[in-house]
C-alpha cells in the first residue's frame, strides 16, 4: 500500500510540477471559459470577437477576405528563434540533472525514496524540454490546453486503475497475486532484501483473558504484531470471528477455547499465533 | 476551382483552402500537438503496466534493475539530450536562413540517433547472451521473482521507443533533403518545427524510461 | 478576392459532377466525396454485421442449438459485435455525417488537412480488410472485447483482428485530430464559439475523446499481439500477469468509445429537433457544455464493466458512484430537446420521426443504464440479456437510428434530391415498432437470468425469444426498405431546393448538392444558427458586394 501511495504521489507531483511550470495560466483560462459558458457570455466578453447577435460587419463594407477573423490570432505569430545561449543553457541544465539523477541512484536509498527523487528529476528535465525546446513557454495557449488535458487523462488512467490494484489484493487476499507471491516465496525466488519479511507478520503477544471461564463469561482476545499489513483477524475455536467470545452451556467443562490471530505482511504472506482459556465448572454462588 | 482562389499575394506553398500562411502554420502546429497528445497516451499504457507490476512485485524490480547497465542507459540519455539540442539548433539556423548549417545540424541529429540505437543494440545483445528474454522465455536466472514480466515491459517499452527513434531518423533524413533543395525554408518551416516536436517527444519518453527502468534503487 | 465575379456568372458544377472516373473518387481530397465513400463502406459493413445479427437471432428462435453449432455461434456474435462497433458505429456518424457537414456548417472550404482526411479513409479500409481476413481465416471467437486470458491463448486468427483494430484506431484518431483543428482554425469571420451549431460542439467533444482514449486501445491491442506472438506475460496469470489489468486497459478506451458513438447522435438530434420544430434550440449553452461534460465524466467510469471481474470492491463502489453522474448532463440534453419542441411548429417529416423515436428509445436505454450502473443490481444482471437489451437501445436505437435520421435530414443536401417522404414516414414507424419488438423482450428474459453469448437456453425463455427474432426480421426488412428508397431518392428523386427544411445554419445556404469548394463567397456569420423566433434570418452567407 505504501508503495502504491508513493507511486501515486510521484505522479501527482509530476503533474503538479508541470502545471505550475507552464500550465497555470491555461487552467485559469479554461476555468473562466467554462464559467462563461455556464454563467453567460456577457460576463466574459473575451471569448468572442464581437457582441452576440449583432452584425459583425456591414455587408456593403466587406472585410479583407484574406484575413480569417475568427481564427485564434494569438496562435498565429511566427515566434522568433531563441538565443543560442538559452538553448545551450537549457542543454547544460539537462546534463547536470542527468548527472544528479545517476548520482542519487548511487547513494543506495530505500527503493521508494529512490524512485521519488528519480521521478522528480525526470519531471524537471521534461519541463525544461517542454518549455524551451518545444517552445511551449510563450507559445499559444492551445498547446498548453492540449498538454493539460492529456496529463489529466493520463493521471485518471493511472490513479483509477491503481485504485483497483491497490485495494484488490486485500479484499481477495486468497487469490491471484498474493498466491503468486506466496509461491515465489516458497520457492525461495524472492530477492535477498525481501526474504526477511517472508515469514508473515510477527505476533509479539497474544493473550486471552480471563484464563479460566465458565458459562456466562466473556472472553477477550488481544494481540500485537509487527510488520503487519492491514488488520489482525481473530478466530475462535468454534469458527466465529471477533475479539470477544461468550462462553455458553455448549462449551463442555475441561475444553480449551482457542483464539487464533492471523494477518498478512507486506508481501501478503500470512502468519498466525494462538492462545487459549480453559472452561471450568461454574463456581458456587455462595 | 473558380470562386475560391486564394488571394494572389500568398506564397505558392499556402494551400488553396487556407486564407493565409499564418492560418496554415497554426493549423499544422496544432495538429502536431494533438498527434503528440495521442503519442503520450499511447506510451501511458506501458507506464501503466510498469506502475501496476512494480506495485505487485517490488522485489523483482529491485533485482531486475541490477541487471541493466546503468552507465549505458546514462550514456544514451546524454546522446538523446544532445540530439535534442542539435535539433533546436537546426531549426534556429533554418529560421535565420542559414540553410547549409541547418542541414548539418539535422544530419548531426540523425547521427546521434544512430549512436543511440547502436548502444541499445549492444545492451540487447548482452542481455540475449545472458539468456534474458521477455516473459515465459526468460532463462537468465540472475533475477529473482517475476523476471519475465519485468523484462517483458523492458523490451516492449524500449523497443517501441527505439521504433520511434528509427521512424524519426527517416523523417529527419527526409527533412534534410527538403531543406537542402529549398522546399522547406525559413519562411515555410512548419514541417521542420513539427518534426522537431516529434523528436523532442522521443527524447521526453526516454527521460522517463531511463530512471524508471535503470535507476530503481 | 476579385475572382469571385466570374464564378457568379457561370454556375459551378456540384461536387458530384465536378470530376469523373473512379480515381477522382478514390483519391479525392474533397471532404464531401470522402464522406460519400465512408457512407458506402459503412453501409456495406452494416449489412454484413446485420446478417451476422440475423444468424444469431435465427439460432435463438428455438431453445435448442440447431442451426449453428457452438463454435459457429461464437463466431457469429463476435463478428456481429466487432463489425458493428469498429467498422460501423464508431466511424458512421463522425466520418460520414461529420465529414460531410462539418466544413459546410462551419463555413469553411474543406477540413484543415484534406490529404490526412483521405489517408484516414484509406487506413480505415486497410484495417477493415484485416478484420475481414480474420473473419475468413477461421475461428475468431473472442467477442469484440478480446478478454484475456482467452484471447491470448485461443487458436485462430485473433492477431489479424487485433492488427485490424489497431489500424482502425489510427483512422479514428486522425479523423478526430482533423476535426478539432478544423473547428479551431477554419472558422470564418463572425463564427464565434457560441455561434457554432450544436452538431459541431458534439463532434468536437467526440474528437477529443477519440484522440485521448483511442491510443490506449492501440497500446492494449499491441500488447496483446506481442503477448500472443512472444508471450511477454503482461496479461498471463501463469507468469504473474494480471488479466484484469487488460480489462482496465480495454475499457479505458471502450467506455469512452460508447460516447464516441452516442455524442454525434446528440449533435444530430440537436440540429434536427430545432429545424423540424422551426424553433430556436432551448438551452444552447447547456447542450454544448453537457457534450464536453459527458466527454470528461464518461472517461472516469470505465470500471463499471468490471464489477464481477474480480475488481476490488472499493474500486467498484467508486466507479458505480461516478457512473450515476453521467445521467446529469445527458438529462440536461433530453430536457432541452423536449423544451425545444414545446410550442414549436413541429413538422412531421422523416427526420422528426427519427427524433421522436430517438427520444423514446434513448430514454429507455439511458435509464436502464443507470440501473446497470448500480453496483448491487449489476452483480445480478451482469452478462445477461438485460445488458444486451440496454446497449442495443443506446447503440442501435440511440446512435444508429439517429444516424439514419441524420441521413434523412442531410440527404437532400448530399445528393440534391428528395426521397419519397410518405414512404419514409411509414418506414420510420415500422423501424421503431420492430426495434421494440426485438429488444424489449430481452429486458424481460435478461432480468429472469438468461445469460448472453450462449447458443442454447432454457425452454421457458422460448416464446419471448421468438418474439425478438420475429422483430429482428421485421427490423431488417424495414431497414432494407429504408436503404432502397434512399438510393432511389438519390438517383431518381425530385430535385431538392437549396434549403428544403427552412433551416438557418450555413450548410443550407449553398447549392444542393454543394459546389466543390462549398461556398461561392466567404461566409460572414452574423447570428446564431437557430434563430427561428426572432426577426434575424439566422446565419447568412453574406455576398461580398463591394468586390463584385
Amino acid at each position: 500500500m505504501t508503495i502504491l501511495l508513493n507511486v501515486l504521489v510521484c505522479f501527482g507531483l509530476v503533474a503538479v510540477g508541470i502545471c505550475f511550470f507552464i500550465l497555470l495560466p491555461t487552467v485559469g483560462q479554461t476555468l473562466v471559459g467554462v464559467f462563461s459558458v455556464v454563467l453567460g457570455e456577457q460576463s466574459f466578453s473575451f471569448l468572442k470577437r464581437e457582441e452576440s447577435g449583432t452584425v459583425v460587419r456591414r455587408v456593403d463594407n466587406p472585410p479583407p477576405l484574406a484575413v480569417a477573423e475568427a481564427v485564434d490570432h494569438e496562435d498565429d505569430h511566427h515566434h522568433e528563434p531563441a538565443s543560442l545561449q538559452t538553448y545551450v543553457g537549457v542543454y547544460g541544465a539537462l546534463l547536470l540533472l542527468t548527472v544528479a539523477t545517476v548520482g542519487v541512484s548511487e547513494l543506495g536509498m530505500v527503493q521508494r525514496h529512490a524512485i521519488f527523487w528519480a521521478l522528480v528529476v525526470a519531471s524537471a528535465k521534461a519541463s525544461l524540454v517542454i518549455a524551451w525546446f518545444m517552445h511551449v513557454k510563450g507559445g499559444p495557449s492551445s498547446t498548453k490546453m492540449i498538454l493539460s488535458t492529456t496529463a489529466f487523462f493520463m493521471i485518471v488512467f493511472f490513479a483509477m486503475t491503481m485504485s483497483d490494484l491497490g485495494t484488490r489484493t486485500f479484499a481477495f487476499a486468497e487469490e491471484g497475486n498474493a498466491t503468486v507471491l506466496r509461491e515465489a516465496n516458497r520457492e525461495g525466488r524472492l530477492p535477498a532484501g525481501w526474504s526477511e519479511h517472508s515469514g508473515g507478520p510477527t505476533f509479539t503477544s497474544v493473550d486471552v483473558s480471563p484464563k479460566t471461564a465458565y458459562v456466562g463469561t466473556t472472553l477477550t482476545c488481544s494481540a500485537t504484531a509487527t510488520d503487519i499489513n492491514g488488520d489482525i483477524t481473530y478466530r475462535w475455536s468454534d469458527g466465529t470471528e471477533g475479539t470477544t467470545y461468550n462462553v455458553t452451556r455448549f462449551d463442555p467443562v475441561g475444553t480449551d477455547i482457542t483464539c487464533t490471530v492471523s494477518g498478512l505482511d507486506e508481501l501478503l504472506v500470512e502468519g498466525s499465533k494462538m492462545a487459549s482459556a480453559k472452561v471450568v465448572p461454574r463456581p458456587d454462588p455462595t | 476551382m473558380g470562386a475560391t482562389h486564394h488571394a494572389t499575394d500568398q506564397p505558392e506553398w499556402v494551400a488553396s483552402f487556407f486564407e493565409s500562411a499564418e492560418q496554415q502554420r497554426s493549423a499544422a502546429s496544432m495538429g502536431m500537438w494533438l498527434f503528440l497528445a495521442q503519442e503520450i497516451l499511447f506510451f501511458s499504457g506501458l507506464f501503466m503496466a510498469y506502475i501496476a507490476y512494480r506495485f505487485l512485485y517490488p522485489g523483482t524490480w529491485l533485482s531486475g534493475a541490477e541487471v541493466l547497465n546503468k552507465w549505458m542507459g546514462a550514456a544514451n540519455t546524454v546522446v538523446l539530450l544532445t540530439s535534442s539540442l542539435t535539433m533546436v539548433l537546426a531549426i534556429r539556423d533554418l529560421q535565420l536562413n542559414k540553410t547549409a548549417s541547418s542541414v548539418r545540424w539535422i544530419w548531426a541529429t540523425v547521427g546521434l540517433a544512430g549512436v543511440f540505437l547502436v548502444v541499445k543494440a549492444f545492451e540487447y545483445a548482452h542481455k540475449f547472451h545472458m539468456g534474458i528474454f521477455p516473459g515465459g522465455h526468460y532463462e537468465g536466472g540472475a533475477v529473482e521473482g517475476m523476471a519475465g514480466i519485468f523484462f517483458g515491459i523492458y523490451y516492449t517499452a524500449t523497443g517501441l521507443h527505439a521504433l520511434h527513434v528509427i521512424i524519426g531518423m527517416g523523417l529527419l533524413g527526409w527533412l534534410a533533403v527538403k531543406v537542402k533543395n529549398g522546399s522547406v525554408t525559413g519562411e515555410n518551416d512548419v514541417l521542420a518545427e513539427n518534426l522537431g516536436l516529434y523528436w523532442h517527444l522521443v527524447d521526453l519518453v526516454w527521460i522517463f524510461l531511463f530512471p524508471m527502468l535503470y535507476l530503481v534503487k | 478576392m476579385s475572382t469571385e465575379t466570374e464564378a457568379v456568372d457561370a454556375p459551378e458544377p456540384s461536387y458530384l459532377a465536378a470530376t469523373r472516373g473512379w480515381k477522382s473518387w478514390l483519391f479525392s481530397v474533397d471532404h464531401k466525396r470522402i464522406a460519400i465513400m465512408y457512407l458506402v463502406a459503412t453501409t456495406l459493413f452494416m449489412i454484413a454485421g446485420g446478417v451476422m445479427a440475423g444468424l444469431v437471432r435465427i439460432e435463438l428462435f428455438t431453445a435448442a442449438g440447431d442451426l449453428l453449432d457452438a463454435d459457429q455461434y461464437n463466431r457469429a456474435f463476435t463478428l456481429h459485435g466487432s463489425i458493428m462497433v469498429f467498422l460501423v458505429i464508431i466511424p458512421a456518424a463522425p466520418a460520414v455525417l461529420g465529414n460531410f457537414v462539418l466544413p459546410l456548417m462551419l463555413g469553411a472550404r474543406d477540413v484543415a488537412f484534406p490529404k490526412l482526411n483521405l489517408a484516414s479513409f484509406h487506413i480505415y479500409m486497410a484495417g477493415a480488410a484485416l478484420l475481414l481476413v480474420a473473419m475468413v481465416l477461421g475461428s475468431f471467437d473472442t467477442g469484440w472485447t478480446f478478454y484475456t486470458p482467452y484471447s491470448s491463448t485461443t487458436v485462430g486468427p485473433v492477431a489479424w483482428a487485433l492488427t485490424g483494430v489497431f489500424i482502425l484506431g489510427f483512422s479514428s484518431i486522425l479523423t478526430g485530430l482533423n476535426f478539432i483543428v478544423t473547428i479551431h482554425k477554419m472558422r470564418p469571420p463572425g463564427m464565434t464559439w457560441l455561434r457554432l451549431p450544436l452538431m459541431l460542439w458534439s463532434i468536437y467533444a467526440t474528437s477529443a475523446v477519440q484522440i485521448l482514449a483511442t491510443p490506449v486501445l492501440a497500446i492494449t491491442v499491441l500488447l496483446l499481439v506481442i503477448e500472443r506472438a512472444v508471450g511477454i506475460g503482461i496479461f498471463d496469470p501463469t507468469l504473474g500477469g494480471d488479466p484484469v489489468l487488460f480489462q482496465h486497459f480495454f475499457w479505458f478506451y471502450s467506455h469512452p468509445a460508447v460516447y464516441i458513438m452516442i455524442l454525434p447522435a446528440f449533435g444530430i438530434v440537436s440540429e434536427m429537433v430545432a429545424v423540424h420544430s422551426q424553433r430556436s434550440i432551448f438551452g444552447y449553452k447547456g447542450i454544448a457544455g453537457s457534450s464536453l461534460a459527458i466527454a470528461i465524466v464518461g472517461s472516469l467510469v470505465w470500471g463499471h464493466h468490471m464489477f464481477t471481474s474480480g475488481q476490488s470492491i472499493y474500486s467498484s463502489v467508486l466507479f458505480s458512484f461516478l457512473t450515476f453522474f453521467i445521467a446529469v448532463p445527458t438529462a440536461i440534453k433530453v430536457f432541452s430537446w423536449v423544451a425545444t419542441m414545446y410550442k414549436g411548429r413541429i413538422q412531421f417529416t422523416p427526420p422528426m420521426m427519427y427524433v421522436f423515436s430517438f427520444l423514446a428509445l434513448f430514454m429507455i436505454g439511458g435509464l436502464t443504464g443507470v440501473v446497470l450502473g448500480a453496483l448491487s443490481i449489476d452483480v445480478h444482471l451482469h452478462d445477461t440479456y438485460y445488458v444486451v437489451a440496454h446497449f442495443h437501445y443506446v447503440m442501435m436505437g440511440g446512435a444508429i437510428l439517429t444516424y439514419i435520421g441524420g441521413l434523412h435530414h442531410w440527404w437532400p443536401k448530399m445528393f440534391g434530391r428528395m426521397y419519397p417522404m410518405r414512404l419514409a414516414n411509414i418506414t420510420s414507424a415500422l423501424v421503431f415498432i420492430s426495434f421494440n419488438l426485438t429488444f424489449l423482450p430481452m429486458f424481460v428474459v435478461g432480468s429472469r437470468g438468461m445469460p448472453r453469448r450462449y447458443y442454447e437456453y432454457l425452454a421457458s425463455f422460448e416464446s419471448l425469444n421468438q418474439i425478438a427474432t420475429v422483430g429482428a426480421i421485421c427490423l431488417g426488412v424495414s431497414l432494407f426498405v429504408t436503404l432502397g428508397y434512399l438510393i432511389y431518392g438519390a438517383i431518381w428523386g425530385e430535385p431538392a431546393s437549396e434549403n428544403p427544411w427552412n433551416a438557418k445554419s450555413l450548410e443550407w445556404q449553398t447549392a444542393s448538392p454543394p459546389i466543390e469548394h462549398n461556398f461561392h463567397y466567404q461566409p460572414v456569420v452574423t447570428g446564431t444558427p437557430y434563430d427561428y423566433d426572432g426577426a434575424e434570418p439566422g446565419q447568412k452567407v453574406k455576398v461580398a458586394e463591394a468586390s463584385k
